[in-house]
């Protein structure tokens, strides 16, 4: 595998183009998804994973083979997109949502209010609706099925960050979601 | 143990991570705690569903503006070479296709889109700002905002002239059923930007026939971008490329 990636890497670098677009066939869905949920909509992930190629290749002659170029890849794409976020954030002023910032709770309500069966919809829009910071760490960990170790990895956080985070935005979608069953 | 103490675990508790001692404890207390167990099964059913999420695809036409990205990319000499022969001709199947005039299209509509595309945000951002601010300075920001509006619509009509160009010179690539859809497609979509002009007629002022608008016209970019990118598969004998931009197209 390390070796036929480091091959098609080095063709890409070579300006292959049926090589750069098997990169892409090849894991354009998976970082688009990724980029899709992190940003919130499909024009911002349509531009970053523009921007996420492009800087690849700029970078292959890095990738030394030591994961795999999906694995690469998939750490440039979230990168970059938490580069494209916190710039926003920083755009926008908002200082209240940094990675490392431990949220205030939602107050738990004392019975379940999300849905047995929760609307794919539902919730794709309220992930949307949750601050940057905590929306990336669920993300990463309940849909992509990262472990916290290696979501404390991909973001340069520590474990109980991402604990955190995760569990603060998994409050919120509760209180979303249940707004969104009524 | 109280569900202060308790809550930050419920989370590896439903992930099914915590030690046993400890998840035992959670046990304990979810058995004869309503408010944390009402968490444990919100947690559980948003996990559940979050794990079964349907994925999102990139439509066709990303595909095209990263190849064309990727050759301006290389003609500005990144990172250290010569624009390759074949990057370009397979980007537009120009070998076997008219090759100078598709290109010439095919760049112009590009360069165009990914104008427009700034020009559409900086215009939404100008319009909202205007929507935002007191009276007077909406006033002053009218005239302005108008010829903006004026001025993008004109790039996108021509961005939609050179599409259509290319998609009438060559719909003869398409099969008759195909070209059908596509051509139904345009209909509703024409309808659409019809309806909008005439909504912006009779409303200058209001953002949301102007969003309307803008809406209608980048849908009918992208379906003939989209409809240029299936006549490039099918014109390179390609069905599958062209199986995955109708996949892409009917989402």
């Amino acid at each position: 595998m390390r070796a036929a990636d480091l091959e098609l890497a080095q063709r890409c670098r070579d300006g292959d183009a049926a090589a750069f677009e098997e990169l892409y066939r090849a894991h354009a869905g998976r970082l688009y998804n990724l980029l899709f949920r992190m940003a919130g909509s499909a024009q911002d992930a349509e531009d970053l994973l523009q921007e996420v190629f492009l800087h690849a290749y700029r970078k292959l002659a890095s990738f030394r083979g030591d994961s795999t170029l999906g694995t690469w890849l998939y750490r440039l794409a979230v990168n970059h997109c938490l580069d494209v976020l916190r710039g926003r954030q920083k755009k926008m002023q908002r200082s209240t949502d940094s990675l490392d910032e431990e949220g205030a709770m939602e107050p738990a309500a004392a019975m379940p209010v999300v849905p047995t069966a929760v609307s794919r919809l539902d919730l794709d829009r309220a992930i949307a609706q949750l601050p940057a910071g905590c929306r990336t760490a669920f993300v990463l960990h309940d849909v992509e099925g990262f472990e916290h170790h290696e979501v404390a990895s991909l973001l340069g956080i520590s474990q109980g960050t991402s604990k955190s985070q995760v569990h603060k935005a998994r409050m919120k979608l509760r209180a979303l979601l249940s707004g969104a069953a009524r | 143990m109280n569900c202060h103490e308790i809550e930050l675990e419920l989370g590896d508790y439903v992930d099914g991570t915590l030690a046993p001692d400890r998840a035992r404890a959670v046990d304990a207390h979810v058995s004869t705690c309503v408010r944390c167990r009402s968490i444990v099964a919100d947690f559980t059913a948003i996990r559940g569903a979050a794990r079964t999420m349907e994925p999102h695809m990139p439509a066709a036409h990303v595909w095209t503006q990263i190849a064309a990205a990727f050759e301006q990319e290389q003609r500005a000499g990144h990172p250290d070479r010569a624009l390759p022969t074949s990057w370009w001709r397979l980007a537009t199947g120009a070998l076997a296709w008219k090759p100078l005039v598709a290109a010439a299209a095919m760049v112009a509509v590009l360069i165009g889109g990914t104008w427009l595309a700034w020009y559409d945000a900086s215009t939404r951002a100008g319009v909202r700002q205007a929507a935002n601010a007191p009276t007077s300075v909406v006033t002053g920001y009218d005239a302005t905002i108008d010829a903006e509006v004026q001025l993008a619509e004109q790039h996108y009509s021509s961005a939609i002239g050179d599409l259509e160009k290319v998609t009438q010179a060559e719909s003869g690539s398409l099969d008759p059923e195909t070209a059908k859809v596509m051509q139904a497609n345009l209909a509703v979509i024409d309808q659409a930007i019809g309806q909008s002009r005439e909504a912006l007629k009779s409303e200058p002022a209001s953002t949301v026939a102007q969003e309307s608008l803008f809406d209608a016209l980048r849908s009918k970019v992208q379906l003939l971008q989209d409809t240029v990118a299936l006549i490039n598969e099918m014109r390179k004998g390609n069905p599958e490329g062209a199986a995955r931009i109708m996949s892409g197209m009917s989402q």
